[in-house]
């Protein structure tokens, strides 16, 4: 694999790079943003593990940077402890996944393995239970059944998987998936969520969606 | 019972206020009656002196006896009965002899009154007892012009007319004095109670400060320049030094933990990439093993520390659910360590943060597992029960004396059986810490037949 470490520290970098080589792979390093973002232009790497304090360019503004261009590459964000709430938070920042300080390097090459799987088989495809939702197609699917959703069904578990575990009233919902200001007479969001419940029941026992009353729904995989 | 009602201020004030008020009106009604009866005495006097007056007019002395100029005078009933209010009249001269005496002294058993040695402008009154009635006397020194004396009249009355007046005054009194206690109770107890309202408002502000949030301040009406006014601003001042220090330290800890963190993930790397080394002799590895082991404790250190220095943080971690159940399964496959024995429920949810809440099982089970022997089990429970999550931990070792129970949550608090026990107290108040902001509660109990169980329940996350 073709890895790309940015740190400012170099320390931690050598290390990881010492690490990675002794694991059979190529590292680089990059000490600043921008050095990253000239690397990543010129380089096809494998995967870019990307520090969140970096000095002059925060690594925020690198992973976005390089989403912005196109590039696909996975991203695995550095961060100490209290940077970073959950992992919603680090795929808005459209990185893979986070590690946070301090790790141990089995644990990053665990991890590292597990992006690059992922994205390899496919970046479209997001996996729950039995399901498969396919964003390119905006299909689910389970085992060789396709389960036609509408527009905003599909938005609908789109948003709820990237909030797994995670509490959403309807008024978010309303405003994330629909866009519309929440009108409390409007039962727009109870019914399409009733409907994709439907759906999903159909194939599996899995209760996926589930509602807390007074809060709103969450989404649970596990 | 009195040393209850005196340390309780509202209590006390009350107590003062009423006794004041209890006071007052005691003091007020003995003047009034001393004053009334004063007055009534006088009015009695006077009405003697008057008649007495008609008296002298109407009779005239002449050696040992007297002239009855005016015969009508002497014709009033009051003169003859025993009324209501009579008047018992003796004249006698000079000499005391008795020249005269009304009809009505006949009709009670003869008395007999000295008479006074000092007269004012000729007049002198007394009291005296007959049997049980009390009367009162007057006596008026007759004169003529050239001021010699020629005999004294003696006019007596019951005084029980006026005393009646004053007495009754007193029967009113007794009969209305527990309504009047009840009254001041209420007025002490009213007042006393409105007194402490704003005191009230301000603790229940106060709390309210020190547990959500300590950026929030008293906000409430009151002039700068009174005691209210002046409170407010003295305790804002101090929420706002206290804001300030708790800011400080708590920049300090999580600046010094981030700068820690660097060096130690470099350090457990490093350490890392040496284990894969090959060429070490077996007592290199053993060094190596040891760095290892030293360099993830004090990473659990500094980590902890971390999360505590964050605890006024207000989180929004109750947004988040998760699986407790499969938690518990992550955390048996980590250890993999046949003394510990799971036993829980499927699919129990909890809100808050999974990161953290790992670390509290995982410094419990920790725990249990250092303070009890190396061949004894350790149980991992976790059950719904009325809406909440029972989640214990137990051991069979040697178990915590209950002195010690609530203060092993303290902060670099360390057991004194404990020295020998690696450790650095601050992994159970980082439980505790984590627990309490879910909302939940830990406490200890003796496990049977020896040991320790720790018990944390949470509020359980019901699904519509």
């Amino acid at each position: 694999m073709e890895i790309l470490i940015v740190e400012d520290e170099k320390r931690i970098a050598e290390s990881l790079k010492k690490n990675f080589i002794s694991e059979g792979h190529h590292a680089l390093i990059a000490e600043n943003g921008e050095e990253a973002l000239k690397k990543v232009d010129s380089i096809e790497f494998d995967i870019v593990l990307l520090d969140w304090r970096l000095p002059k360019l925060p690594g925020i503004e690198v992973c976005k940077r390089i989403r912005e261009t196109g590039n696909q590459v996975p991203i695995i964000l550095l961060t100490a402890m209290s940077e970073l709430n959950n992992k919603i938070e680090a795929f808005s920042y459209g990185a893979d996944d986070y590690i946070t300080k301090p790790f141990s390097f089995e644990e990053v090459f665990a991890r590292v393995n597990a992006v690059v799987r992922r994205v390899k088989t496919s970046r479209n495809e997001i996996l729950f239970g039995d399901y498969t939702l396919n964003i390119l197609t905006r299909s689910l699917i389970i085992g060789k059944e396709e389960i036609k959703l509408s527009d905003k069904e599909f938005e609908l578990l789109r948003y709820f998987l990237l909030h797994k575990g995670e509490i959403i009233g309807k008024e978010k919902l309303s405003d994330e998936v629909w866009k519309l200001p929440f009108s409390p007479s409007s039962n727009l969001v109870e019914v399409t969520v009733k409907n994709l419940r439907k759906k999903l029941d159909a194939y599996s026992e899995h209760n996926f969606i589930r509602t807390l009353y007074g809060e709103g729904y969450i989404f649970i995989n596990d | 019972m009195n040393k209850i009602i005196l340390t309780n201020t509202t209590k006390r004030n009350i107590l003062w206020l009423f006794l004041s008020l209890v006071s007052i009106y005691l003091i007020f009604n003995l003047f009034t009656y001393f004053e009334l009866s004063y007055l009534l005495e006088d009015s009695i006097d006077s009405r003697l002196k008057h008649e007495m007056e008609h008296i002298s007019s109407a009779v005239g002395f002449y050696n040992d006896s007297i002239i009855i100029k005016n015969m009508d005078e002497f014709q009033e009933t009051d003169l003859r009965e025993v009324t209501q209010t009579p008047f018992f009249l003796k004249i006698y001269n000079e000499k005391g002899k008795l020249l005269f005496k009304s009809e009505n002294t006949n009709k009670i058993t003869n008395y007999q009154i000295d008479v006074p040695e000092s007269f004012e402008n000729n007049y002198a009154f007394v009291d005296f007892l007959f049997y049980d009635e009390e009367l009162r006397a007057g006596f008026y020194r007759v004169t003529n012009r050239a001021n010699e004396k020629l005999g004294i009249i003696e006019l007596s009355t019951f005084k029980s007319s006026s005393k009646t007046l004053a007495s009754s005054l007193m029967i009113f009194n007794l009969i209305t004095f527990p309504f009047f206690l009840l009254i001041f109770i209420l007025i002490s107890y009213y007042f006393v109670k409105r007194s402490f309202t704003p005191i009230n408002r301000i603790i229940d502000l106060a709390n309210d400060i020190s547990a959500t949030n300590i950026s929030q301040r008293l906000t409430y009406d009151a002039d700068a320049n009174d005691e209210l006014g002046k409170l407010k601003t003295t305790l804002n001042n101090l929420f706002e030094r206290l804001e300030y220090q708790i800011n400080q330290i708590s920049h300090f800890s999580d600046n010094a933990s981030h700068q820690l963190m660097t060096p130690l993930t470099s350090l457990k790397s490093e350490i890392e990439f040496l284990e894969k080394q090959s060429t070490f002799l077996p007592h290199q590895i053993e060094s190596v093993k040891i760095l290892k082991e030293q360099t993830e404790r004090m990473i659990t250190i500094v980590r902890t520390m971390l999360i505590l220095a964050r605890e006024s943080d207000n989180c929004d971690c109750k947004k988040n659910i998760f699986n407790l159940s499969k938690m518990l399964n992550e955390i048996k496959n980590l250890y993999n360590n046949s003394r510990l024995q799971f036993s829980f429920e499927k699919d129990i949810f909890l809100r808050g943060r999974e990161d953290y809440f790992s670390m509290v099982l995982q410094n419990l089970i920790d725990n249990a597992l250092k303070y009890s022997d190396s061949m004894d089990n350790v149980n991992v429970i976790a059950n719904r029960k009325d809406g909440l999550v029972i989640i214990s931990v137990e051991d069979f070792g040697n178990g915590i004396p209950t002195e010690e129970r609530e203060k092993i949550f303290e902060r670099f608090y360390r057991r004194i059986s404990s020295e020998s026990q690696k450790g650095f107290g601050l992994g159970l108040t980082l439980v505790k810490n984590i627990v309490a902001k879910m909302d939940g509660e830990i406490k200890i109990e003796s496990n049977q037949p020896c040991g320790s169980r720790f018990i944390i329940s949470l509020p359980a996350v019901s699904f519509e």
